[in-house]
């Protein structure tokens, strides 16, 4: 492997993982974003809005603030009032599109365009924050007990309370890293773009949500796909094809992926029902 | 600019246009209900637009036959509904995101295919010619008469939808499917599939064949979950549709007025839909809690 398509797998490999594991983060505990998307540009609008105060730091906590608000509103809704959370995510994810570039047509006069101030944090460093948030995800994940046994939630509240489990209070946790995760992702899709555009997220959100229903609540198998996942659009764009069709590749990678999930749950399906008869 | 603003509003054009998007929405609206009724969330109708409308407008323009391209553009349509329904069933493919991904991959192959030719400027199917659809079809110059069998739709899906064993099966489909043999689910789906594929055929020909003479990419990208929008600020009621869909096309033309008077950004727009779904989705859970 080059090093340029090592460098650029894992650019493009490292947001998308940081958004697979608050997807995986928040799927553990049975809640199901289908707005990661919109959540990604509202946080960029949000950081990019805080950082043109000449404080990055504020557009940090701006963006985090924005990240948490979409997440709350989500599990308040799930939880609280028992609505559908497939249909809350798609409100959501209009909601936080249109806002967004409202935001930065009233801040910065450019609907869907903001350029990002001088006092920002820098890529590099985003980049390596990214990583070393990631890291902490999966270790508190593999070692923690508590983190472990979210699991559960996903699979049945009914079993989760009766091993004692608060939900409520889980959930909220996941909710926070989950948000954590969020922000730092679109603080470095921003950070590596210079701006803030209505196309941020790249879609990314939605690819991550693929990775979630590939990955069945491991974080750590959410950073292999999303390597996976990288480097194969990276060696797609190797390939003398027209620019329209490479812009596809990652979509049709992303249902291919699907179909081999599902083919590779219905072939242990049928293992098990072979080894009981 | 506020004498822009009300000339615009007081012109028979706008009116035109306002009914022409009622009437689109309308026919989106229904189509992404149809199947949703079954559990299946489409969320690919964009793909299916997009498909169809390049093929019914490059048939249309070689053969000049509109007859032979309807029944191209509703196999089509159909074809690419019923791909992500053969990926549910057969491989447990989320629907959400494989029509999703239907609509992203859609958009720059359609790109792909209808490239700039010589002088053209834009990225466009070429222009159908004008003697095909006849003048008598057409009520001012943005709706025609396809248009108005939008409204024919209503009553045929009220009834393909409640009334018939077909309807009753599509509930089943989504309230308890167990009670379905494998094979019939995946029927009830392929129907409701076509059946919806027949709202976007009317789309394609009255507002993309008839109307416009030519599809332009990026004119229906969206289209698909503006019809998400309707279905469910309609609170999956068919009856609501129309209601809906002239709420929706409401808000769509104030802020086209808005950005042309005022520069408001049209994602405005997004904002409140996404505020209407919200709304909807606490009375669609709120029914679906106590019918539990």
């Amino acid at each position: 492997m080059s090093l340029e398509l090592f460098e650029g797998t894992f650019r493009l490999a490292v947001p998308l993982f940081c958004i697979a594991i608050a997807g995986v983060w928040l799927a553990r505990t049975g809640v199901i974003n289908i707005a990661l998307d919109g959540q990604i540009a509202f946080c960029s609008i949000a950081y990019v809005i805080g950082v043109s105060t000449g404080y990055w730091f504020i557009g940090l906590v701006l963006s985090f603030i924005a990240a948490e608000t979409i997440g709350a509103i989500l599990i308040i809704l799930k939880e609280k009032y028992k609505l559908d959370e497939l249909l809350v995510g798609i409100g959501l994810l209009y909601f936080c599109y249109g806002l967004s570039q409202l935001m930065s047509k009233l801040v910065f006069n450019n609907p869907g365009y903001a350029l990002l101030g001088k006092d920002n944090i820098g890529e590099g460093l985003s980049f390596f924050i990214a990583i070393v948030f990631a890291i902490f995800a999966i270790i508190a994940e593999i070692f923690t007990r508590k983190v472990r046994l979210s699991k559960v939630i996903a699979e049945s509240q009914e079993l989760a309370s009766l091993q004692g489990i608060k939900t409520n209070k889980l959930r909220q946790f996941h909710g926070l890293v989950a948000s954590l995760l969020i922000m730092i992702a679109s603080v470095y899709l921003v950070e590596h773009g210079g701006a803030f555009t209505s196309q941020v997220s790249g879609q990314r959100g939605f690819l991550a949500l693929a990775i979630v229903a590939i990955v069945n609540h491991s974080g750590l198998y959410a950073i292999f796909w999303a390597f996976g996942f990288a480097l194969g659009q990276k060696l797609v764009y190797t390939l003398p094809l027209p620019n329209e069709l490479l812009e596809a590749a990652p979509y049709i990678i992303a249902i291919v992926l699907l179909i081999l999930r599902g083919r590779k749950n219905n072939f242990i399906i049928k293992l098990k029902l072979l080894m009981n008869k | 600019m506020e004498s822009v603003f009300w000339n615009i509003i007081f012109s028979s054009k706008f009116l035109e246009q306002f009914i022409a998007k009622w009437l689109l929405f309308t026919f989106i609206g229904i189509a992404f209900l149809i199947t949703f009724k079954a559990g299946f969330i489409n969320l690919g109708i964009s793909a299916q637009l997009i498909g169809a409308a390049i093929i019914a407008c490059y048939i249309v323009y070689w053969t000049e036959n509109i007859y032979f391209s309807f029944f191209i553009t509703l196999a089509l349509a159909s074809l690419l509904g019923i791909i992500p329904i053969f990926l549910k069933h057969y491989f447990k493919a989320n629907e959400i995101l494989t029509t999703l991904f239907l609509t992203f991959i859609a958009i720059p192959i359609g790109q792909f295919i209808m490239r700039p030719k010589g002088s053209e400027l834009i990225v466009a199917t070429p222009s159908v010619p004008k003697n095909i659809v006849p003048e008598i079809l057409f009520w001012g110059s943005y709706v025609s008469i396809f248009h108005w069998i939008a409204l024919l739709l209503i009553p045929f899906t009220w009834v393909y939808l409640n009334p018939s064993i077909l309807g009753y099966k599509i509930r089943l489909l989504r309230s308890n499917p167990k009670i379905l043999k494998n094979k019939e689910q995946l029927l009830v789906l392929i129907f409701s599939s076509i059946a919806s594929s027949l709202c976007i055929l009317f789309v394609v020909f009255a507002d993309i064949v008839s109307v416009k003479g030519r599809y332009i990419a990026g004119d229906y990208d969206s289209l698909g979950f503006i019809g998400v929008v309707v279905a469910l600020v309609a609170l999956e009621k068919i009856i609501l549709i129309p209601i809906a869909a002239l709420i929706i096309a409401g808000i769509e033309m104030s802020f086209l007025l808005l950005k042309v008077s005022y520069g408001i950004p049209q994602a405005g727009a997004l904002a409140l839909y996404g505020i209407g779904l919200l709304i909807a989705a606490f009375f669609i859970s709120k029914r679906g809690n106590s019918e539990s």
